[in-house]
């Protein structure tokens, strides 16, 4: 072997060190043949698991709000499960319907469905400093702080809106925003019982929505003050019920978030685990933020200790790395929602069903998924309901209801250019203008952005691609009609509980199409499923619920609106000494039954 | 030269104030996302929206926001609250401010005693194999991206995910308060990676001057005088040599304070001024922007003006009125 | 015996272009006490002979040859740390440029001290008293304030007696004086020279005086080197050089002087042409290209050797009979190089 003279060995060693980095980085093809089934997640803990030891949460951003009246990310949920225990909530094999958690047993609903009426347990109390014991009232205060601008329930109106009252109560906060108002729907008529009152019998939907965050008791005299500033304090100086509480001083302020950097979780003194089904195993909860680089954080929590993901969803590489070297510290939550390419079917092209027809006939949606992970990432879609969500299986299960455009998922050329021709396009392609596609700068959304323009390219589209940070391409494009987009690449619903409506309502839904913030990327408005839509919202017989939502998942498809893509599943990693217990609704890991091997 | 620090320090304020208002205008002008829509989250109508934006007083017009801003920023040094998490911008800052710093001041002392050496005898053996060994490994230390290079020590070095497990690696950071040996060894994959590249253009940087300074014709007379070659280096060369590099390094300390750091600090996820600025951008998050800009604006103004006055007393030429 | 010899000196500079030889084979001698001026136009050697004694031209790409022998010691030969301890000790050297010649950062003061410190084992106090005394001894007027000032706080007449100051410091028995006066203005040379001339008569010591100007050299040398081109062309005493100067290059640079005794010239005359590159010098007599009275023999390297048998020690480099000479070298009445016919 040639020596190498020293001045040369260290440029060439950072030459070794790029390849040897990009040979790690490419063929992103998945974990050679394995899918999401290989991958299928533990929702119990062993049963000889330890108590103790502190679990760390890899995290790369913050929560979106510590307050429980406001949080809504999904790894918001994931700490308010150990640290806000709601009405109703979601052990982690419970995937249907939430059961019952501060409430004395399930709720009672009335044959009209517009009633519901909750017993409160006993015994159980706030932690420090507020320790007292929970009553009805807290609940309600907690509902109807939502309301106040300064802490504004991104949900609330969609979930909780029908509750007698709503209205009055939107009128007092308008000429009042520093107090409460008073939802007068929602009554106590003792401590320990909490009856809330419907316009419309929305009962199921409004008893999913309580175990949401809004559905953690908030004690009014202790929180009153933080609410009256604007925005609420409140979430600097929480209480709850949970196993866990966010660390903080003798006057409440938390100590324990740091906003942006980290969140830590101690037990609660005042927790009794007589009323509660959550184990708590792991006596602290460090939540460690600012991880940005996802695929060295999941190599750190795969190589390393005591850890497991946050919010960082592995990528590509990530995945493979772990599906095929430490296939036993993942899993993947099947069901956890779906992805498509939104196209806007309110301007030219495609308000022509038979050009939306025909891209989704010849768009290769497994090249889209690869750009995701490929088989592990999820099934390619035949329509928009996903598994596990009711109606799922009336809606034709995994092969679909049938329609020939999402027959193949690697597209049909030929099919493509027939829908073309009855488009008008003799060629058998597109032959119109530019169209514009909004996607994010960055990570895999860009890759995804990127294989979709070509695909669009290869049915002859001109693409005008544009890329913006997350936020911009959101707030500014995808949820503003009047922006003009033709597409909106990475767009794709989670459902909040497992139920059809919160699958189907709001993406697909035309009168849900508002001027900012607007949810229904490919504007669709169809006033027959529209009126279904609202019909079926307040169809209660679980089973009845199903069929209608079936029914209204097949007539979405058939219009065509979005390239589905994916079914997702929610990637999970854990270091080698966690016994990670994934919760099947939030779609992670759940921190209060997790434990530690050692 | 007091005369003219006053003037100086108040030519600095006043350009704080151009600072604040340029990026308010620049925030309202470019297309960044909409910090009411993005706070009320994906299932919000359009009156919550409206509320929201309400409370934050986006509703109201930006001159009277900017009025707002300054207000409170003169009476209360109160930098508003963060959009995103409620969070004061001020206490969002000095919370951070300790790590940048950390971090800034232990590579600014490993980039120049590495270039120090590296640079003087470089210039000192001009073409020797050193020299050109050193000018070919500072131009790739310089040519690496520091995403790059940060990754590169991580796979290499971290202790949980390198080959060889020396050094801890992301996301260990600990304040120096809770154990200088922590924070140092935490601390210093970073600092090597944020070192380098400036530790490279420094080197350089004084190995150009110091040839320059080498030919001039005091150099000569110190040689004439008897001096040794070691002192006419170090006392009449890199004496000399040092001057353009205070500039230099004044305005990169500036610079890095004011969030130059921030992809060392997104690498190893230290939790400084750059990454919450970053994060702030992406979320559109103003207040947060605003005030780490007003800061950073703040230590360059200020390390350049300590750079000017260094320069009157290393180079006794240099007067100011 | 005398104080200095330097045999045949060569100096050359390795370049991308080429070799340099800035020195081609210099010889003479300096007595205690004496002046000697050496003269020739900027880029003729004769600064670089005089660094090289002092080895401050040692460098990669510089060779050297011959020897200058200073008290017995050849200072070609002998290393750089042994050379350190002859440097502003027992030769000292001053610049054309005082103030870039000075450290900018540096009180005047402390760049006295530290020349004094180098070389005498006294403490700083002594030292800067010496260093007062040493301003005084120069001229600088309120020596004790002064000394505290910085380079640019001096004028330039100024700079130059606090660069003879430092010189000085060490009682030197031979000062290099290289143009010591170009970079002043006329009043501030006359002073200076007189400085010279009042601390030699004082102190002593050998002076070599090298300038491009014979007006300096008239002032003060005692004995006169003419150099070209890398080479002595003539040498002899002052009067010899300025009475009966033999080569045609020096007639010309007597031609170009500018004489306060004599009504000034319509026009001054100018040696035509550029000196050679010493990159390619020509061969033979290196001022061929440029001489008027050039002929087929100036195409051999005239010698440097006395041709007039009364002034054994008047040196010259040129092939024309002295008579013939005699008579070439009168232009209107002056001594001066016939200008070519146009």
């Amino acid at each position: 072997m040639r020596r190498m003279s020293p001045k040369a060995v260290l440029p060439a060693l950072l030459i070794l060190l790029a390849v040897g980095l990009a040979a790690c980085g490419d063929d992103s093809a998945g974990g050679g043949g394995l899918t999401a089934e290989d991958f299928k997640p533990v929702t119990a803990a062993p049963n000889d698991a330890k108590k103790g030891g502190t679990l760390t949460v890899v995290n790369s951003a913050d929560v979106d709000y510590i307050d429980p009246g406001a949080g809504y990310y999904q790894i918001t949920l994931a700490v308010n499960i150990a640290t806000q225990r709601t009405l109703v909530g979601w052990p982690p094999d419970v995937d249907v319907a939430p059961v019952p958690d501060l409430a004395d047993g399930p709720a009672n609903i009335s044959d009209d469905f517009k009633t519901i009426t909750f017993k409160i347990k006993k015994g159980v109390k706030y932690n420090p400093p507020v320790n007292r014991e929970i009553k009805a009232q807290d609940f309600k205060y907690a509902i109807e702080r939502g309301m106040l601008p300064g802490v504004a329930t991104g949900y609330h109106e969609a979930y909780l809106g029908t509750i007698s009252g709503y209205k009055q109560a939107l009128a007092a906060v308008e000429k009042n925003s520093s107090a409460a108002p008073n939802l007068s729907g929602i009554t106590t008529p003792d401590d320990r019982t909490l009856v809330i009152k419907l316009d419309k019998p929305a009962a199921a939907q409004v008893v999913q929505a309580l175990s949401l965050p809004i559905g953690a008791p908030v004690p009014e005299e202790y929180a009153k003050k933080f609410d009256a500033e604007s925005p609420s304090t409140y979430g600097e100086h929480l209480v709850g019920t949970g196993p866990y509480m966010i660390q903080n001083d003798a006057e409440g302020n938390l100590t324990g978030y740091k906003p942006g950097k980290s969140i830590s979780m101690v037990r609660n003194p005042n927790w009794d685990p007589s009323t509660d089904y959550r184990p708590a195993y792991v006596d602290r909860i460090e939540v460690a933020e600012g991880f940005t680089d996802v695929n060295s954080a999941v190599r750190k929590i795969l190589t390393g200790s005591s850890q497991v993901n946050g919010d960082i969803l592995p990528e590509p590489q990530g995945l493979k790395l772990a599906a095929t070297k430490y296939p036993d510290q993942m899993s993947l939550v099947p069901g956890t929602g779906d992805r498509y390419i939104a196209l806007n079917t309110q301007i030219p092209p495609f308000n022509d069903i038979n050009v939306r027809k025909a891209v989704l006939a010849g768009f290769d949606r497994e090249a889209v998924r690869l750009a995701r992970g490929g088989p592990l990432a999820g099934d390619i879609p035949t329509h928009f309901l996903w598994p596990l969500i009711p109606g799922f299986e009336e809606a034709g299960g995994a092969k679909g209801p049938g329609f020939d455009f999402l027959a193949s998922p690697q597209g049909n050329p030929k099919l493509a250019a027939e829908y073309f021709r009855k488009a008008g396009f003799k060629s058998g392609k597109y032959e119109g203008g530019e169209i514009l596609q909004i996607a994010e700068n960055a990570g895999v959304d860009k890759q995804v952005a990127e294989v979709a323009r070509d695909e669009f390219a290869k049915l002859g589209f001109k693409v005008n691609l544009r890329e913006f940070s997350s936020d911009t391409a959101y707030t500014k494009f995808c949820n503003v009609p009047k922006s003009n987009y033709n597409v909106c690449t990475n767009v794709g619903w989670i459902a909040d509980f497992k139920d059809p409506q919160a699958a189907l309502d709001v993406p697909f839904n035309g009168e849900a199409i508002v001027p900012t913030n607007n949810s229904n990327w490919p504007l669709l408005d169809v006033p027959a499923i529209n009126k279904a839509m609202d019909k079926a919202k307040y169809v209660s017989d679980p089973k009845q619920r199903a069929e209608a939502w079936a029914k209204i998942d097949k007539t979405i498809t058939a219009q065509a609106p979005a390239v589905p893509y994916n079914w997702d599943t929610q990637p999970s990693v854990w270091s080698s000494d966690v016994n990670a217990v994934m919760n099947l609704n939030n779609g992670m890991t759940d921190f209060a039954f997790t434990s530690l091997k050692k | 030269m007091l005369r003219y620090i006053v003037r100086r320090v108040l030519w600095g304020i006043g350009l704080l104030f151009i600072v604040s208002a340029l990026v308010f205008l620049i925030f309202y002008a470019l297309p960044s996302g909409d910090p009411a829509a993005a706070r009320a989250g994906r299932l919000a109508t359009p009156q919550e929206i409206d509320r929201i934006r309400e409370t934050l007083g986006l509703d109201k017009p930006i001159y009277v926001q900017y009025w707002y801003y300054v207000r409170d920023l003169i009476l209360h040094f109160d930098f508003g609250f963060s959009y995103e998490s409620n969070a004061p911008v001020r206490e969002l800052i000095f919370d951070r401010l300790p790590a940048t710093m950390s971090l800034v001041s232990g590579a600014v002392i490993l980039w120049l005693a590495a270039a120090f050496p590296v640079g003087i005898i470089s210039a000192v053996r001009q073409r020797s194999a050193f020299d050109r060994a050193t000018m070919i490994t500072t131009l790739a230390l310089y040519s690496a991206p520091v995403f790059w290079l940060g990754l590169v020590l991580l796979y290499l070095f971290a202790d949980d995910i390198g080959q060889f497990p020396i050094f801890p690696g992301q996301g260990t950071y600990t304040p120096i308060s809770s154990g200088v040996f922590h924070w140092a060894s935490a601390l210093i994959l970073p600092w090597i990676v944020l070192a380098g590249a400036s530790a490279a253009i420094y080197a350089r940087y004084l190995r150009s001057s110091l040839i320059d300074v080498m030919g001039e014709d005091y150099i000569r007379t110190a040689r004439a005088k008897g001096l040794g070659e070691r002192r006419v280096i170090m006392r009449h060369g890199v004496r000399s040599a040092i001057t353009p590099i205070v500039t230099l390094l004044g305005i990169d300390i500036g610079l890095l304070l004011a969030g130059n750091a921030i992809l060392t600090e997104s690498v190893f996820n230290i939790p400084g001024v750059g990454r919450l600025v970053f994060t702030a951008i992406d979320r559109s998050d103003l207040p947060v922007i605003q005030g780490v800009v007003l800061f950073g604006a703040f230590f360059i103004i200020t390390f350049s003006l300590i750079v000017d006055i260094a320069y009157a007393y290393l180079d006794p030429r240099v007067r100011y009125a | 015996m005398s104080l200095l010899q330097v045999s045949d000196l060569q100096v050359r500079f390795e370049t991308e272009d080429g070799t340099v030889k800035a020195v081609d084979g210099v010889s003479f001698e300096v007595d205690a006490g004496e002046t000697l001026g050496i003269v020739g136009e900027s880029g003729c050697g004769k600064s670089v002979a005089n660094l090289t004694i002092l080895g401050l031209t040692r460098g990669q790409n510089t060779t050297v040859s011959g020897s200058a022998m200073f008290e017995g010691e050849d200072l070609i030969a002998t290393d750089t740390e042994q050379l350190q301890r002859v440097r502003g000790n027992e030769i000292a050297m001053i610049f054309q440029d005082p103030l870039s010649s000075l450290h900018p950062f540096y009180k005047v003061g402390a760049q006295l001290v530290e020349a004094i410190t180098v070389h005498q084992d006294i403490g700083r106090d002594k030292a800067r008293a010496r260093a007062v005394e040493l301003l005084e001894l120069v001229g600088v007027p309120a020596p004790e304030r002064r000394v505290d000032d910085y380079p640019h706080e001096f004028s330039g007449g100024m700079r130059q007696r606090a660069m003879i100051a430092m010189a000085l410091a060490n009682d030197p028995k031979l000062l290099i004086a290289d143009e010591p006066t170009t970079a002043l203005d006329v009043t501030t040379q006359a002073q200076i020279l007189q400085l010279l001339e009042r601390l030699q008569d004082e102190l002593g010591m050998a002076v070599i005086l090298v300038t491009h100007d014979l007006g300096v050299i008239a002032e003060t040398a005692d004995r006169v080197l003419v150099m070209y081109a890398g080479r002595i062309v003539e040498q002899g005493t002052l009067d010899e050089i300025f009475y009966d100067p033999q080569h045609p290059y020096t007639w010309g640079l007597l031609g170009s002087l500018t004489r306060l005794d004599r009504p000034r010239p319509e026009r001054l005359p100018q040696i035509r042409g550029l000196p050679p590159s010493l990159l390619f010098p020509p061969e033979g007599c290196h001022f061929r290209p440029r001489c008027p009275h050039v002929h087929k023999q100036c195409e051999k390297v005239p010698p440097l050797e006395s041709r007039l048998p009364e002034a054994p020690a008047h040196l010259d480099r040129c092939w024309l009979e002295p008579e013939k000479k005699r008579s070439l070298r009168v232009v209107e009445d002056r001594i001066g190089l016939e200008e070519p016919a146009a």
